[in-house]
């Protein structure tokens, strides 16, 4: 038996090619559809990301989330559609470690639909470079999570 | 695997059935697994997998589907040890049976089970040792058994920290540190604790007390093992023909014990009939559990001796009762003997003195007195030259104690030190460093002899020193 909590997980458990085809049901309406090969590479990105930021996934994960969560926004273009989905990957793990797992999956992914929409306009590098980071230094300094979502989202006024 | 035929596998089990005692309880439950088929394992891990993400998901309240694997890791070894724990008070071929027809889930409620009784057993032996306390105020000593162990009660996370103990447990206690994790090594250690204070207990406090004093002046902010210091001391005092249970050795016990010690042949059986005497002495009974941890510290005590021997520190190890240390001092005094009217004639020839020999000689001719001595040289401007040929004529005392009023290793800049004090404090830095390296020995020692008539000779002089106008 592996005394290793990541090499315990099982493969099966994991969210799989075919549960990330069966979205393209409710995103289809919208231009948005995912390829098998798509749906792989996001897979692989979710793979890597935990690596990367050193968590250990043992939900049913959270890609679904946020293709449920960001596929009815009006500055998510099909032509950008996997590309943006790997970056709110990265950015969601990322940033699950660098709020210390203040914020639950769904509160993190809403805020992030929310700035991406407004005021971001559909630019990601904007709310992983700015939003983000300033909506972890709030938290950082004791603010309460209203207050400091206000603060992180006027960062881009300013 | 068949785990009824008892008769075919008695050898391996009965092999495992020492391994139960030393495996460390964290590897426990995984060394009883490695003896499963493949799909057995499967099962295990499975159910495993399924108990990790339940307790992770009650740990983030639901709201989160990851965590950081290093916390995981840590909840999954938290699991391990409380099945571990839960196992291993069962004989190997019971506790391989139960593991065979339970889920993982059940084996984890009962280490919890036997975690919250041994949780008791740590409040219940917490109190224990409380009320033996020994009495010295060592720090360490004190606050592990006070604070430490009220702190690991607060803190102790049974279910996503098992294993841990949250607390430094810095006393050392006299036998090795417990191997043991979590709660376990928390019952360990108090039990050492407690058997050390029940020992500790047949001395009279006083003498404890008193040794410790004994033992070094700080001893309230050392890490040390008390128990070692007392039962080190007594056997000192028994070889000594002294009270063993006084712990009061003198110098001259100490030089007699290190030639009794160092003639016999056998120091590790004298070491042992000591420690039997002490026991009886201590009243413990042969077989209980104090008196077995004694003589499982008698190896210990052998080296404290064995090392003192043989590096000739036999009076650093015992608490040796030191007298002060006798000097002998010489008394300058320090008040001002010659009148004003001649104190200001004597001042004028100076300052007009036109070669520094005629300024030493006047000052060896009609200075008598040390404080005289000091206010003119402070008071009348000479140049480096004169005062080093000055201070080659003086007296050795007399420059031992111009030394200890303007001590030559003063820091550069001292606010209060005016210019005439600081041309005389540097020429005699001068005048030192001119001397041979014994002169300059024998110098500084007689300085350490120095002591001053007037305790309040320096106010005094800063107070009246008179500069003729």
């Amino acid at each position: 038996m592996p005394l290793n909590a990541i090499d315990l997980v099982p493969r099966h458990l994991k969210t799989t090619v075919p549960q990330l085809m069966t979205l393209n049901d409710i995103t289809a309406p919208y231009g948005l559809a995912l390829t098998q090969a798509d749906a792989a590479l996001l897979l692989a990105t979710r793979d890597s990301a935990l690596k990367s930021t050193g968590r250990l996934e043992f939900g049913s994960g959270i890609i679904d989330k946020i293709i449920e969560a960001f596929y009815d926004s009006p500055y998510l273009m099909a032509s950008e559609y996997v590309e943006t989905l790997t970056d709110l990957i990265d950015a969601f793990y990322y940033f699950k470690n660098e709020l210390h797992d203040r914020m639950g999956d769904d509160a993190l992914i809403a805020f992030m639909r929310s700035a991406y929409d407004d005021p971001c306009n559909g630019a990601v590098t904007l709310l992983t470079d700015l939003i983000l980071p300033s909506l972890a230094s709030a938290l950082d300094q004791g603010m309460p999570f209203p207050r400091a979502a206000k603060y992180a989202l006027s960062e881009v006024e300013k | 695997m068949t785990i009824s035929s008892s008769n075919a596998l008695s050898t391996p089990f009965d092999q495992f059935e020492t391994v139960r005692h030393t495996c460390a309880t964290r590897h426990y439950f995984k060394s009883l697994c490695d003896r499963f088929l493949q799909n057995q394992l499967d099962r295990i891990e499975s159910e495993t997998y399924a108990l990790l993400a339940s307790l992770l998901s009650r740990y983030t309240l639901g709201e989160s589907s990851s965590v950081p694997a290093e916390f995981a890791e840590n909840v999954l070894v938290s699991i391990l040890y409380t099945i571990g724990i839960g196992l291993k008070p069962m004989s190997v071929i019971n506790a391989v049976n139960l593991v065979k027809n339970s889920r993982v889930d059940q084996l984890f409620e009962i280490g919890q089970k036997r975690i919250r009784i041994k949780i008791n057993t740590v409040k219940h032996r917490h109190l224990e040792v409380l009320k033996t306390r020994c009495p010295v105020n060592n720090h360490v000593y004190q606050s592990t058994i006070r604070g430490g162990i009220k702190g690991f009660l607060k803190l102790y996370d049974p279910i996503y920290a098992a294993h841990e103990i949250h607390i430094t447990a810095d006393y050392p206690t006299a036998s090795p540190r417990p191997n043991s994790e979590g709660v376990e090594f928390i019952i360990d250690y108090l039990e050492a604790i407690y058997l050390e204070n029940l020992i500790l207990s047949a001395f009279p406090k006083k003498a404890i007390l008193d040794c410790m004093r004994r033992y070094h002046r700080h001893y309230a902010i050392m890490i040390v093992n008390l128990l070692d210091i007392m039962m080190t001391q007594a056997l000192g005092c028994l070889y000594a023909g002294r009270p063993p249970l006084q712990l009061n050795l003198s110098a001259a016990d100490a030089a007699q014990l290190y030639t009794v010690l160092s003639m016999k042949e056998n120091l590790s059986e004298t070491i042992h009939r000591g420690l039997l005497h002490l026991i009886a002495l201590l009243n413990l009974t042969a077989s209980s559990l104090a008196s077995n941890y004694l003589l499982a510290y008698e190896r210990e005590l052998y080296h404290n001796f064995h090392f003192a021997i043989e590096t000739d520190t036999l009076e650093q190890r015992l608490c040796i009762d030191r007298s002060p240390i006798k000097r002998d001092f010489i008394f300058v005094n320090a008040s001002a003997a010659m009148p004003l009217p001649d104190y200001r004639r004597l001042y004028h020839e100076l300052i007009s003195c036109r070669h520094a020999e005629d300024q030493c000689q006047l000052l060896l001719k009609d200075v008598h007195n040390f404080r005289d001595l000091e206010n003119l040289l402070l008071d009348v401007p000479m140049p480096p030259e004169t005062l080093h040929r000055l201070f080659r004529k003086l007296p050795d005392i007399t420059l031992a104690a111009l030394l200890v009023r303007h001590p030559v290793a003063a820091s550069k800049y001292d606010p209060d030190e005016n210019d005439s004090d600081r041309a005389l404090r540097q020429a005699l830095s001068l005048y030192m460093q001119s001397l041979a390296p014994d002169e300059h020995l024998s110098l500084h020692n007689l300085s350490a002899s120095v002591t001053f008539k007037q305790q309040t000779f320096a106010k005094q002089l800063s107070a009246s020193r008179h500069t003729p106008k």
